[in-house]
Order: structure tokens, then sequence, then C-alpha cells
């Protein structure tokens, strides 16, 4: 319900739901140009640090190398920090030694960072920072 | 028993309640969440743009394909103004009182001013320009009408310049028994526009509760650094103004 309901809410563009359409300013510091916005990853690791800050709320998570590799820090980029209060995210979601799965949109150049579209905590929850899955 | 025995008292003061406030004007105050412009499609709906501006404009659509281009107002924080402060995805906060009607934005990518609408006076003759102008509304029955002028020459209105001539007459009115708002604006500038242009605003009410969360921008030195101003100084207004000697922060420097 809470992801049906997100996508009715914010889906006007991908999902053409309304005769509505975004005007341009409606976008956040930079553009999403840097993100590969039709693929989907999800990434399991430990949370480092959680920063709450303008213009973008950053977690920056511990994951296992590729192939059994030393693990490796990755930066993923959330909404600022009045965006993502109203999904019921707070300035202490997230510590150090946390246990996160992160849904995300990875880099197109692939390196180590990615756009937020929910985490998923060690108790199962699902806290949203896209609109929906297909709109960041 | 004693429910009955008061429902015809009841009865008439509800009615009494509505016949007081029936000449009320809307309860436009709360929080508001922007939902894009109701018109089809933006393209659907061009500004009749004067032949001398749709060149610039044309050069601008065609920086735009070749990637994103930022704009230098975005890297230094720089307002946004009216109405860009009232279209982003975060909400807006309507207050009213003191005669006035404050529209309060909340979002990163400028730092904005609270715009206030003067309700019942004149518009000055000759307002001071500033990035929100200067507004004052009436209203007419369930339609609050808002004119605006005094603008200054820096931000823009829907991605077209503005300025001194730059005028905006807003109708805004409740619809879906106040959980709507829609807001029409009709600019008019004998400069940029050959026919007034009426671009309409959906706004959906937010619950009661919703607080007020602080959005500060902060500015982005960087990317600036790395900007080549003179290569978008005709499509970037605020790079040319940065390029202009004449208007140097502190003109009296050597």
């Amino acid at each position: 319900m809470g992801a049906t309901s997100m996508i009715a809410r914010r889906g006007v563009l991908t999902l053409g739901l309304a005769a509505l359409a975004l005007a341009a300013p409606a976008q956040a510091h930079h553009s999403f140009n840097m993100f590969a916005l039709d693929k989907t990853v999800t990434l399991t690791g430990t949370v480092t640090e959680f920063r709450w800050s303008m213009p973008h709320v950053w977690l920056y998570v511990l994951a296992p190398g590729k192939d059994g590799g030393q693990p490796e820090t990755w930066g993923f980029e959330c909404h600022a920090p009045n965006l993502v209060a109203r999904k019921g995210w707070k300035h202490d979601s997230f510590k150090p030694g946390d246990k996160v799965s992160i849904f995300m949109h990875p880099m197109k150049d692939g390196s180590r960072a990615g756009s937020v579209i929910y985490v998923t905590t060690a108790d199962g929850v699902q806290m949203w920072n896209a609109d929906s899955v297909s709109a960041p | 028993m004693t429910l009955r025995l008061h429902r015809p008292i009841l009865a008439g003061l509800t009615a009494l309640m509505l016949a007081g406030t029936a000449h009320a004007a809307p309860d436009l105050t709360g929080f508001w969440d922007y939902r894009g412009r109701v018109e089809a499609a933006r393209d659907s709906n061009p500004p009749p743009v004067v032949p001398e501006l749709a060149a610039r404009r044309a050069k601008a659509a065609k920086a735009r394909e070749g990637g994103f281009v930022r704009s230098v107002s975005n890297m230094l924080c720089l307002p946004t103004g009216f109405p860009a402060m009232m279209q982003w995805k975060s909400p807006i906060e309507i207050l009213a009182g003191a005669g006035r009607l404050v529209v309060l934005s909340e979002h990163d990518p400028g730092n904005d001013e609270p715009r206030t609408i003067y309700l019942d006076r004149p518009m000055p003759a000759d307002p001071d320009t500033s990035w929100n102008g200067y507004s004052v509304g009436h209203w007419e029955g369930e339609t609050l009408v808002i004119d605006t002028a005094g603008f200054n020459d820096r931000g823009g209105v829907f991605g077209l310049p503005r300025g001194a001539t730059t005028k905006i007459t807003e109708r805004l009115h409740l619809e879906d028994g106040g959980k709507t708002l829609i807001d029409a604006l009709t600019v008019t500038d004998p400069k940029t526009l050959t026919a007034p242009w009426t671009v309409t605003l959906k706004y959906d009410r937010m619950p009661a509760d919703t607080e007020r969360f602080e959005a500060v921008c902060e500015p982005d030195l960087e990317a600036l650094k790395a900007t080549d101003l003179k290569a978008i100084k005709d499509i970037d207004s605020e790079a040319a103004r940065m390029l202009d000697p004449k208007l140097a922060y502190n003109p009296g420097a050597k």
C-alpha cells in the first residue's frame, strides 16, 4: 500500500496518471543524469556514516567487494532532509554498524555510488527516498 | 430523547452559522504540495514570445540537448523568486494575518524570501523591484485575485526573462471541498510576449499538522569554479552578470 500510494501520489511524469506535467524547476540541486534511472540494483552492507545534510542526505555503506575481495565503501545519495523527513526519516534513522539493504539506481559510470529508491532496515522496514521506483 | 429535543435548536444554530460564514473568504492557509501545471503538457501551451526572444530560447534549448546545463543561479543559491518559488518538489506554506497573505517556500535550489500579498490595497505607482515582485490581492467572491508587478530583471517567469514591464495577475480558488488549490497566472510583458499568457498551477492540501522544515541552500563554489561563464553567458543571465564589470559586487574596490 505504501509503495502504491506513493506511486499514485508522485507517479505523474512516469505513469501519466493525470493531465499534469511537473514544471522544469521541480528538480534537485543537480541533474539525475549521472544515475542509470533505467537500472535498479540491491546492495547489502553495514552503515559507516549517515550524513543528514543539505542539499542531500548521504548514507555510506561498507559492502563486500566483488568476487570475495576486500569490503568497499559505497556512497548513496538521498533527497534533502525536508523531503525525506516527510517520508518518516530522522537525523538518526541510521547508525554506524546498522545492517541495511539499499535498493538503488547505480551510477552510469560504474563508480561506487547510487541514487536511493529505498533502504530496507534489519527489521525489514522499507524507508523510501524516491517517490517511486521509476521517479527519483 | 435529549438529543431529539435539541435537534431543532441545533439545526437552527447550524443554519445561522452557515449564513454567517457564507461570504467569508475561503481559507487558503496551510501547506500545499505542488502537483504541476494543469495544462495537458507544457508543449501544448507555449508562450507567445516576441521574435527576438525566440532565437535566444532556441539557443538555450540546443544547449540543453547537449546535456544538462546547470544554472549559475543554482550554484550560487540565488532566490528563484515568484512564481518559481511556488513550483518545487517541496511544499509551500500559506499564512494569513495582519491584512496580508504570506507564501513561504521550502526548497534548497535557492534561498527564497517570503512572498507577501497585501490585501485590499492599491498597487504602488512605482514599486521597488524585487525577486518576488510587489503583490496586492482582493477577493472576488470565492476567488482571490492577485496583481504582481515590480519584478527585478533576474530570475524568470516560467523560463522567460522578466523585469519592470512584467505583470502577473493570479486567480486562486479552492476545489474538491478545499483539498485542491488552483492558481491561474496570466503573464503580460510587452518585452517578451506578444499576448497575455496563462499558466495554471495545481496544489494538493497537506495534513493540518504538517510542520515546516528548514531547507537552506549551500553555494556550490566548486561547480562555479569549473564553469566556463563566457561559454554560457548568452543563455545564462547570471553568468553574464558575473562577467559584467559594471555589476561587480564591490565596484569601489580596485
